[in-house]
């Protein structure tokens, strides 16, 4: 901006700033800058730091906070794929050296690490554009969204890029326009663009997951305001530990099969609608079953209290293989492409509604209903309707009627089982193909004598991916066989589950403000579904941690597998036994796939203003920097999706650290910090800007981890923070080295790095920690008085406990930074 | 480079700065009536080899004084061999080839695709083109077969 820029003067208690300068460009955006300081800044603060707001941002405008990320977490990359073809001078193989554009290896894995991001992102942009398209349709643009009794200051995910929540579906569609017009911009960076410095094309990935969270909280939020979802900022704060009730039935066995039985699958939840409401219209809800795959399931769940949610999309051939469906309505995203395949080889019906799933069929959506019905009946077995309202009602009549021309089990009897099993060859080539190594032609042979113990296992830990199936030269149906050989595994399938309750409320983050000095992490377990092989791995993770007083949200399909663990005494769920509350040793489900933006940044933001009035609007650098500090983790567990890889993405920029389970081992890149490069461990003094010397600590940004005792073991490590009260890291040491010693029957070697003084040691483990501290590290130690004379830092200086607490790390209490413009200084330029 | 086993053994011994990588794999296969785990423990006894235990591994060799193991996250090990200066010490010196035994073939293909300087030798059963050697594809008792055969070429 020119120098002619006219001064745009806020009021902040009594100081007046002139904020003209506070934005990139602040033409046509003047009263939004205002306003934002005005409400959200201190009097303090506006004295302090120089006023620096980023609305409606590039990925440039944070790049601040993300170069500083990128430098303590240079990324590690794959490298699995070596040649671009993203240009007509391709293609080119990189490992030999540059490309025809002098595009390097390396920069080439940055290309693709955006271009995942991008493709997760652009997935959602398309599901909340439908849905918002389809509210303005039917409630006019005027139409007010409402937030919620007790959502006081909005969406956090959108007032950190664009300052305000929108207050109609007209302010949406413009929230939503900016995230749409941030796509062509990183994918053209992505894709043909000359970008060549690896730091700005990480930045622009963390830019699509930023605003891919974005979108996420807006259609989270058209779902509760549209449709009535269910939605905890419209509860009191009493209300809200019961809420919603952990009553839905979910699983497979939860069906009543003996009635006609509609399968949703996919991202839109519409038609589920629409049919359940022509249902309701009817009086038709006793007589028919509704339940929903993967997303739309966890949809239903929040609207329908007689919905029933079957399992994720990853495991959807399960489904299908068992025939459950006698209509099966698909939408986007979520659905396999050989959805239709698969589930016409059980005879069902199918309507697939979206117009990124067409199937190379013609829309039926302007024909009659009584004709599409009489076609199908005739013997048409799929058809696309791309109004929801019609696919409903088409679905509600068409599965009455063919019901009965089913069969009413399509499961392998014993004997053939033990007839494919004869044809296997033993050539393990299933072994080879299967990701989690489950079959293998010996468990076959068993079969074939009878004894179906093995085959019964891999019926529960089996994504039922079809790979082996599909590697098998003699053609054995595989995974009709999983089926099979354990019929009782999917009647006992059924249990109960706490439907998503949306956004974290204000009055939550209130309360938890008091406990988080002593909460040793608020966990976050996200991802599209078990990893093959896992069983109820992800359950046992979710129970350790809640266990262990943390505080544990959960989001996403693998919240239905958190809730397949009972208690053995009581029979009760998880969900049914820990209160759903966000705090310390409660369990809380915040929805299906876009709920996955609700549970970690967002609360965090709000934390961060509430507790520390650190301002939230347009101030994402500002925010992370925050929640940088404080310990919070989530967990990806599931496969690693394009949706996945933006999702981690956003909330690594919010500034929390992202462990992936094992399928993200198909990740492009990581981010991991080196703890022995003691250069890379710094705050800043946040009154003088001095660097100061920390813990390692979040030693990592991005990990992959091969089980759940890894991830378990890493939580309480990634969540010590630099500045923490004696009783929060004690509780982190206990969680820690138990996990360690437990899990791998040693403590790790590292823990002595955390160790600023006895006071913060666990009493059970004071001694034990003493005497390796003098033994191990050389610290002077007076152990009869449980007290540390002399700590030795990590530079080989041996200094007094009051010194050393100085100079490895900052006294809690004291402001710190890693951003200079965030270092206070009496600043002149006031008005 | 696929290897027979005589090759891999003799690749092995004459690589000074090795390191063995045992995952979490190790602890749930059986192969040849033997668990996966006991060839890691044969190799690093033979040949005098220390072993970076992932996944949850350690658990079952931290008792085993004959070995020097210790517990590390995969992803930390591959981390710490990007920095010119070797800290970690589980091994004096950085490694200049990693044999990596029990995993599941996306995750050791992350791991060895990280891996720009320095030498990967995969021992699973299935052949992994982004290693600089490895196993070739194979059946359970073909694996036990060239896992005997490593071992019996070892004690050479
Ligand atoms: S269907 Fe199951 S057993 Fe077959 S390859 Fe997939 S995960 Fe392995
Ligand atoms: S691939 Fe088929 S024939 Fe080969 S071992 Fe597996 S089931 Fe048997």
């Amino acid at each position: 901006m020119g120098d002619d820029q006219k001064k745009v003067i806020a009021k902040v208690g009594n100081t007046e700033v002139d904020v003209s300068n506070a934005v990139r460009d602040i033409r046509g955006i003047e009263d939004l800058v205002k306003e934002s300081v005005e409400t959200t800044w201190s009097e303090n603060l506006v004295n302090q730091i120089k006023i620096s707001l980023t609305p409606y941002p590039h990925a440039s405008d944070i790049a601040e906070w993300d170069r500083f990320l990128l430098e303590r977490y240079p990324p590690l990359y794959t490298f699995t794929e070596k040649e671009c073809r993203d240009c007509f001078q391709g293609p080119c193989n990189l490992e030999g050296g540059k490309g025809a554009c002098g595009l390097t290896l390396e920069i080439f894995q940055a290309k693709l690490s955006l271009q995942s991001a991008c493709k997760g992102l652009a997935m959602h942009l398309f599901t909340c554009r439908e849905l918002l398209d389809y509210c303005i349709r039917e409630f006019g643009e005027d139409r007010e969204v409402k937030w919620g009794k007790t959502l006081v200051y909005g969406l956090m995910n959108v007032n950190i890029l664009i300052s305000e929540s929108p207050k109609t579906l007209r302010e949406v569609r413009e929230a939503l326009t900016y995230a749409e017009g941030q796509l062509p911009e990183l994918l053209t960076a992505a894709n043909v663009g000359r970008e060549s410095s690896i730091i700005d094309l990480e930045s622009k990935a963390f830019h699509a997951g930023s605003v891919l969270l974005f979108a996420m909280e807006l259609t989270e939020w058209l779902k509760f305001s549209m449709f009535d979802f269910t939605w905890a900022p419209d509860k009191e704060l009493t209300e809200i530990p019961a809420y919603p009730p952990p009553t839905s039935e979910a699983g497979l066995g939860s069906v009543d099969r003996s009635k006609p039985v509609i399968v949703f699958m996919g991202n839109d939840f519409l038609s589920a609608w629409m049919a359940v409401k022509y249902m309701k219209d009817n009086s038709l809800e006793d007589k028919i079953e509704v339940a929903g795959i993967g997303s739309v399931g966890h949809d239903m769940i929040r609207f329908y209290d007689n919905a029933r949610l079957l399992i994720s999309p990853t495991r959807a051939n399960k489904v299908f293989r068992l025939g459950m469906g006698d209509v099966i309505v698909l939408s986007d995203t979520c659905c396999k492409i050989d959805a239709v395949e698969e589930a016409l080889k059980t005879d069902s019906k199918i309507i697939t509604t979206s117009f990124t799933q067409t199937y190379g069929l013609e829309d039926r959506a302007l024909d009659s209903v009584d004709d599409i019905l009489s076609d199908l009946e005739k013997g048409t077995h799929v058809v696309l309707i791309s109004d929801p309202k019609k696919a409903g009602e088409v679905a509600v009549k068409l599965v009455q009627k063919v019901k009965d021309k089913r069969k009413s089990s399509y499961l392998l009897s014993t004997d053939e089982i033990k007839k494919y099993a004869a044809k296997c060859t033993d050539c393990d080539a299933c072994f080879k193909a299967c990701p989690a190594s489950l079959i293998s032609g010996r468990i076959l042979k068993s079969a074939m004598e009878g004894d179906f113990t093995k085959l019964a296992e891999i019926h529960d830990k089996s994504s039922y991916c079809g790979k082996c199936e599909q590697a098998c030269p003699e053609n054995i149906p595989l995974m009709d066989i999983f089926l099979a050989a354990n019929p009782q595994a999917i009647e006992e399938d059924n249990f109960k589950m706490r439907p998503g309750r949306g956004a974290i409320t204000s009055n939550e983050i209130r309360d938890i403000a008091i406990t988080m000095f002593s909460m040793p992490s608020a966990v976050s377990i996200i991802g599209c579904g078990n990893y093959p092989g896992a069983g109820s791995q992800v359950a046992e993770m979710a129970k350790e941690f809640v266990e262990c007083n943390l505080s544990v949200v959960v989001s996403g399909c693998i919240a239905q597998d958190v809730a397949r663990y009972k208690y053995p005494k009581t029979g009760k769920t998880l969900f049914e036994t820990y209160p759903a509350l966000y705090n310390p040793r409660c369990l809380t489900n915040c929805g299906g796939c876009s709920a996955q933006a609700l549970g970690a940044s967002a609360p965090f933001y709000k934390l961060g203003y509430i507790a520390f009035r650190n301002p939230y609007k347009s101030a994402l650098a500002q925010q992370a920097d925050f929640v940088y500090r404080f310990a919070a983790v989530v967990i990806m567990w599931g496969p690693a999706t394009d949706i996945a890889y933006a999702v981690v993405a956003g909330h690594i920029r919010a500034g929390i650290p992202v462990i992936v389970g094992p399928y993200g081992s198909k990740f492009k890149r990581y981010l991991l910090g080196n703890k022995y490069d003691r250069s890379k461990w710094w705050m800043l003094h946040g009154n003088t800007g001095d660097k100061g010397e920390t813990e390692p600590t979040p030693e990592h940004m991005l990990i992959p981890v091969e089980t759940v005792d890894e991830a378990i073991a890493l939580v309480p490590k990634l969540s010590f923070t630099t500045q923490e009260m004696d009783v929060s890291r004690q509780n982190k040491f206990d969680l820690y080295l138990n996990a360690y010693k437990k899990r791998f029957g040693e403590w790790p070697d590292d823990w002595h790095l955390f160790v600023k003084k006895e006071t913060e040691m666990p009493m059970t483990k004071k001694a034990k920690m003493l005497r390796l501290l003098e033994e191990e590290q050389g610290w002077e130690i007076d152990r009869k008085r449980g007290k540390i004379l002399k700590a030795k830092h990590r530079d080989g200086r041996l200094l007094v406990p009051g010194d050393y607490v100085y100079e490895y790390g900052f006294k809690s209490g004291q402001y710190i930074t890693t951003l200079d413009r965030l270092v206070y200084q009496v600043r002149k330029d006031r008005v | 480079m696929i290897l027979a086993p005589d090759e891999t053994a003799k690749l092995i011994k004459e690589e000074k700065r090795r390191l063995l990588v045992a995952g979490s794999i190790c602890n749930d296969l059986e192969v040849g009536g033997k668990n996966l785990l006991d060839y890691v423990v044969d190799i690093a006894k033979l040949t005098d080899t220390p072993i970076v235990a992932t996944g949850s591994t350690m658990f079952h060799l931290k008792d085993n004084k004959e070995i020097k193991a210790k517990k590390m996250m995969a992803a930390d090990l591959v981390n710490f061999l990007r920095v010119e200066k070797w800290e970690e010490p589980i091994t004096p010196e950085r490694p200049e080839l990693l044999v990596f035994l029990g995993y599941y073939p996306d995750i050791v293909k992350m791991l060895v695709s990280t891996i720009r300087d320095g030498k990967t030798m995969v021992l699973d059963n299935r052949y992994m083109n982004e290693a600089t050697y490895s196993a070739p594809d194979m059946s359970f008792n073909e694996w036990a077969e060239y896992l005997d055969n490593v071992i019996d070429n070892l004690k050479k």
